[in-house]
This record gives C-alpha cells, sequence and structure tokens, in this order.
C-alpha cells in the first residue's frame, strides 16, 4: 500500500518539483521568490481552454496558452526589473503576491469563477508497477522535472550564459559594468519560468481539482519544496517536491488522514522556518 | 407622544402599503440567488422570472400583475440578509419563489418565520431548505438525493463493491452520513470505503488508485461537474474502468461531450423528469417556454419553473385579496396536492414542522463507451420511508 500511494503521489510531486526548481532558480538569479509562479500557469492553462472553447485546435491553444504565461510572466519581471532593481528580496517577493491575487481576480472575470472541464492533452498509461498504472501524465511530468533540474545545472555550470546569470546574482553591478545584458538575460528566465509552468499545469488540470484558486495555490507545496532546498540546491528542490507529493498520495490511502494531507505542505513549511532558526539566539533571529 | 404616533403610524402604512395595496398593484415576489461572487446559478430564477412574465401577458391574477425581484446575495451572508429584509420588508414581498442561493436558508429560514412568509425556492441546496416549517423547495436537495442513488444503486442497478468520494464544506458531512446510514440500515448495503474531502482537494489519482486497490467497480462522486471529469479522467489515465454515480450537476450534454470513454457506465439520478429528450411528454411545456424566453434548459431552469409553476397555482386557489397572509395560510392549510408531470411525487406544502415534498428520482444514464444520456425505465424511483 505505500508503494502504491507514494507512486500515486508521483504526478503531483512532479508538478511540485518542476515548480521547486523554478523557484529556487529565480531566487538564486533573480533574488525573488516568485509567488505568482504557479498563477502564471493556471492563467496560461485557462486561457488555452479558453482558445478551444472558441473553436481553436489543440494544438493553437497549447501555444497560445503557453505564449500567454510566458509574456506575463515576463511583464512580471519587467516590473520588478525596471522599478525594484536596488529593493531587497521581501519587496520583489511582495510584488509577485501582488500578481498572484491581480491573476486570480482577472481569471475569475475573464474566465468565470466555477472549475474548467481541461481536456486531457497527455493520455494514456505508460507501464505497471505492481498493481500501479503508470499514467503517461505521471511519466511525463517526471522526466520533465528530472529533464529541467538536469538542464538548469548544466546550464549554470557549464554555460557562458550560466556563468553571466551566476555573475548578475552574485554581483549586479560590476556584471552590469562589464557589459552583460543583464535585463535581456533576467527577462528571459522570467519568460522561460512562465512558459514551463503554463505547460506543466496543462498536464496536470484535466486529473485533479481545477478551480482557479487551487491550481494558483500550487505554489504553496512548491514553495516548502524549495524551502527544504534552502533556495540554494536544485537537487533538493527536486527530492523535495517529488518527496511532497509522493507522501500526500501515501495518505490519500488511509482513511482519516485528510485533514494530515491538505495541512501537510504548510507543516513541512512551518518546521523547515523553524529548523533554519535553530541556531539563532532569540535576540538576533528578531 | 402624538408624534411618536405619528411616526409609527407613518411607518405601518409605509410597511404595509405594498403588501395592502390596492387590488390592481402588482404582487411583489422575491428571491435570492447567487449571481456573483464565488459560485454562480442564476438558471433558476431566471426560469421563474419566465414563468411569471408568461402569466402575466395573458392577464395576470385578475388582472393584478406579478413583480418579480431577482435578488443577489453574493453567496455572502450579510447580503443574503440585506437582501430578504430588502425584498420582504421594504419591497413588500408576499412570498419568496424561485431562489438559488447556498445562504438564504440557513441565513434568512428564522426570519421567515418570523416574518410569517413562506419560502419556495427553485432548488434547496442545503439541509436548512428541508428543516423549516416555512420553507419547501421542490428537489430533494443533496442528502435525500443521494440516498435514493444508493438506493437504486443497490436496489435497482444491483451495483456492488462501491467507493465513495463525498465532497463536503460547512457541516454537510453528518447529513450525508446520515443518509448513507438509513441506506445500509435498510439494505445491508456498505461502502468498500468513503473518504469526505474539502471541494479544493488537489489530485484524484491516489483516489482513482486506492479504489482500484480495493476491488471497487464503482465510484460515488457528489462534486461538480468539472471535477467528475478530473475523477474519470484520472480513472481513464490509470487504466482503470469504473462504473460512476454522480450528481445532478453532472447532468449535462457539454458533461457527456466531454467525459472520457473508458468507463462501465455513469449513472445520475435526475430529480426532475429527465431533460435531454425534448421530444418528452412531460417536460413539454416547461421545454417551449424556456427556450421561447431564451433560458438554459438545464435542472436548476426545472426548478424555477416548477416553484413559479406551484405559486401561481396557489395563487388562484386563494379567495380574496392576495396578501403576504393569504399566501401563507393557503400555502399552510394546502391538503390538495398539485401534480406536475416534471416531477414523481406531488407537492405539498401544509402545516408539517419541516418539509421535503419530492421523494422521487428519474434514473439517467450514459451507457459504455457513450457520450449520450439515456433514460432508464418508465418510472420514477421513490425514496423508501424512514422506519
Amino acid at each position: 500500500m505505500l508503494l502504491q500511494g507514494a507512486l500515486s503521489g508521483l504526478a503531483l510531486g512532479g508538478v511540485y518539483a518542476i515548480m521547486a526548481v523554478s523557484l529556487v532558480l529565480m531566487a538564486r538569479l533573480i533574488r525573488v521568490i516568485n509567488f505568482a509562479v504557479a498563477a502564471v500557469g493556471m492563467f496560461g492553462a485557462y486561457a488555452a481552454q479558453a482558445v478551444v472553447q472558441v473553436g481553436g485546435g489543440g494544438i493553437t491553444a497549447l501555444i497560445c496558452g503557453a505564449l500567454i504565461g510566458a509574456v506575463i510572466s515576463l511583464l512580471i519581471g519587467l516590473i520588478i526589473t525596471t522599478w525594484l532593481a536596488e529593493a531587497d528580496v521581501g519587496a520583489r517577493s511582495a510584488t509577485t503576491v501582488g500578481a498572484l491575487l491581480l491573476l486570480l481576480s482577472l481569471s475569475f472575470v475573464l474566465f468565470g469563477t466555477a472549475p474548467m472541464a481541461f481536456r486531457p492533452i497527455v493520455t494514456g498509461s505508460a507501464f505497471t508497477i505492481g498493481s500501479v498504472v503508470i499514467s503517461n501524465i505521471t511519466l511525463t511530468l517526471l522526466v520533465s522535472a528530472l529533464l529541467i533540474a538536469a538542464a538548469a545545472k548544466a546550464v549554470l555550470t557549464f554555460t557562458m550564459i550560466g556563468t553571466q546569470l551566476r555573475a548578475i546574482s552574485d554581483r549586479p553591478i560590476t556584471a552590469e559594468l562589464l557589459g552583460l545584458n543583464v535585463a535581456a538575460l533576467t527577462l528571459s528566465v522570467w519568460a522561460l519560468s512562465g512558459l514551463i509552468v503554463t505547460l506543466v499545469i496543462m498536464v496536470v488540470a484535466p486529473v485533479q481539482t481545477s478551480d482557479a484558486s487551487s491550481l494558483a495555490l500550487l505554489v504553496i507545496p512548491a514553495t516548502a519544496a524549495a524551502l527544504f532546498a534552502q533556495f540554494q540546491r536544485l537537487d533538493l528542490a527536486l527530492i523535495g517536491g517529488l518527496g511532497l507529493g509522493t507522501m500526500q498520495g501515501i495518505l490519500a490511502q488511509m482513511s482519516g488522514t485528510q485533514v494530515l494531507r491538505d495541512w501537510l505542505p504548510l507543516l513541512l513549511i512551518l518546521c523547515l522556518l523553524l529548523w533554519a532558526q535553530r541556531r539563532e539566539t532569540w535576540d538576533e533571529a528578531r | 407622544m402624538k408624534k411618536l404616533s405619528l411616526i409609527t403610524g407613518a411607518a405601518a402604512l409605509a410597511i404595509a402599503g405594498p403588501a395592502y395595496a390596492q387590488s390592481d398593484a402588482p404582487i411583489v415576489v422575491g428571491s435570492i440567488n447567487a449571481l456573483s461572487g464565488p459560485v454562480v446559478y442564476d438558471d433558476a430564477s431566471k426560469a421563474a422570472k419566465a414563468v411569471f412574465d408568461a402569466f402575466n401577458e395573458n392577464g395576470g391574477h385578475n388582472g393584478r400583475m406579478i413583480e418579480y425581484l431577482i435578488m443577489d446575495d453574493r453567496t455572502d451572508p450579510a447580503t443574503s440578509s440585506s437582501s430578504a429584509r430588502d425584498a420582504v420588508d421594504n419591497q413588500g414581498a408576499v412570498a419568496m419563489v424561485g431562489s438559488m442561493s447556498f445562504l438564504d436558508c440557513a441565513v434568512n429560514g428564522a426570519y421567515y418565520i418570523d416574518k410569517g412568509i413562506v419560502a419556495i425556492p427553485g432548488l434547496g441546496a442545503d439541509t436548512f431548505c428541508y428543516t423549516n416549517a416555512n420553507i419547501a423547495p421542490p428537489n430533494m436537495g443533496p442528502y435525500l438525493a443521494s440516498e435514493l442513488t444508493m438506493q437504486i444503486a443497490t436496489e435497482e442497478l444491483g451495483l456492488d463493491k462501491i467507493c465513495a468520494v463525498v465532497g463536503v464544506g460547512g457541516g454537510a458531512e453528518a447529513a450525508y452520513r446520515e443518509g448513507f446510514a438509513k441506506w445500509t440500515e435498510r439494505t445491508g448495503a456498505d461502502f468498500e470505503w468513503i473518504e469526505f474531502i474539502p471541494y479544493s482537494a488537489p489530485d484524484f489519482t491516489p483516489y482513482v488508485i486506492r479504489a482500484k486497490e480495493a476491488g471497487c467497480e464503482t465510484i460515488y462522486f457528489n462534486g461538480p461537474d468539472e471535477l467528475a471529469l478530473s475523477m474519470m479522467n484520472a480513472a481513464s489515465a490509470q487504466d482503470a474502468a469504473f462504473s460512476y454515480l454522480l450528481f445532478v450537476p453532472a447532468y449535462t450534454e457539454a458533461f457527456a461531450n466531454a467525459s472520457p470513454s473508458g468507463h462501465n457506465g455513469v449513472y445520475i439520478v435526475s430529480e426532475f423528469a429527465p431533460y435531454t429528450d425534448p421530444t418528452a411528454e412531460a417536460t413539454a411545456d416547461w421545454y417551449t417556454l424556456m427556450q421561447e424566453k431564451g433560458v438554459p434548459i438545464t435542472a436548476f431552469s426545472q426548478g424555477g419553473y416548477l416553484s413559479a409553476t406551484y405559486f401561481i397555482e396557489m395563487l388562484g386557489r386563494i379567495d380574496g385579496e392576495i396578501t403576504r397572509e393569504s399566501v401563507t395560510q393557503a400555502f399552510k392549510t394546502q391538503t390538495d396536492p398539485i401534480e406536475n408531470p416534471m416531477v414523481g411525487a406531488p407537492y405539498v406544502f401544509g402545516d408539517a414542522e419541516m418539509h421535503s415534498p419530492n421523494r422521487a428520482g428519474w434514473l439517467v444514464k450514459m451507457a459504455p463507451g457513450s457520450s449520450q444520456w439515456e433514460s432508464v425505465g418508465e418510472n420514477w424511483s421513490v425514496l423508501a420511508d424512514e422506519g
């Protein structure tokens, strides 16, 4: 039953992991905790569904949705880069909370408040482990999570762009003085994050609660996973996301653990924050 | 003292004014609806308005027109309360008809008793709509409907090995449990497992796998149509084919078209006569009127239509002036039931402490592989009597 539960949570774990990797990357490279990461994806996915409803084809809708996600993310990035370039992480991150709320309201206005009936993009099963079928959705998300984390690591470590991005994050002014196009590099991270997360949400939305709030609040478990990685390590973000998803999957197999299942990400956030403070003396921590 | 009595007199006139006005003044009827906010259900009041408009076009009640108030409560308790007070106190409503709100019964139930006004909601959405001496909806509501669904599943469909995922909010869990307990007591059947989840629970895959693992052949799920689709998609992705017992909101053409084909049959107990067949005799009058007035063809508009039709029928039974008192008196002393082919049980209000006049449903199904609703059988299924 444990294995079965764990496998059943892998799809959602993959979603958490991809978002957590995105959160860690943005925290490291552009000094922001992007609380709107899932809301951007939700909005893009809803926009794609709207394209389907007005008669657009599946591929057209997919591309439109992903582009809309990328553009919205880019706009949030543009606001932060333009007006909050020198601001601290707190202020920059608070802007994304504003964006999260704005996107939720905008989605209510444009697409209504009812959950959206999404057409599945990925269907069918891939293979079976024991009695559990690993669906193509799970496989897609799992492989994507691994690839995205590995690609991000490789780009940061081995490529010129990676070096430049790290330079921007460590010494933004020096990097700019050296002639790096800081704005372009930063904005491309924003756009890419919006694009990827929108695609991920479009894959997972058809099999889960698909109202705007539930989708936008996927950022909570993703933040828990990113916190587990201390907003630093991509591998831990991956493990954290997958771990949280499998834990929730296991809890759903047992009666009476529903509350724990839903509160798990918040409990985890609380514990991790307390753990991070463990060496602080009371006075300094304040 | 004189000034005070003048004010009281003026206030009394102002309050009494609309309700006791001359016989050619309109008969004011109110309704409280979720027209904006987190959920929007406006079909019931639209349907009731269509009925009243048609009634007015035919001359109204002895020349008196019905003025129908459609008020929004935004699913907000304070707004719900102030809207009801506005309708009753300020505008002099003689009855509340065709409402579709998740709060009206809970928030305004005691106020309606206090004011001596009856409410015939388009649809009752919670237990408060069925435990109030002054409220009687035409539908049977989620708890009786789920009890009847299980009764039909066991006794008529012979379904076995049923797992239940029940989305709940507020105090709904106790009411569902009570209904299911009665079903178990009567039939000896029970769920393989039952899980109560908040509607915001993220992912259906674990429940689908759990159902498969427990050997369940049927899944009961009471969520709205979009979430029922997510559940079916999750099962489909797991190569798992179940039968499904779903809830009335999923009984739509849109749901049928969007649902994945890998299932062993989807069953819904409709609280009103099945409407997906436009040629059906039972729904013909309603269907024609809704088409004519541009109201959506849904179970909600059936409810609104029925409540307005019942109200008009009762108006015709009142001798003398139409006032709040005479309307309430007529409903409270009603013994002669109102028949309508769209429901399986005649409508009686009467003087009981609580009402649930409708205890019958009609089974509709989507056959395996099909994406069309069809009516099952030729008869209403009636909820077995308690005890």
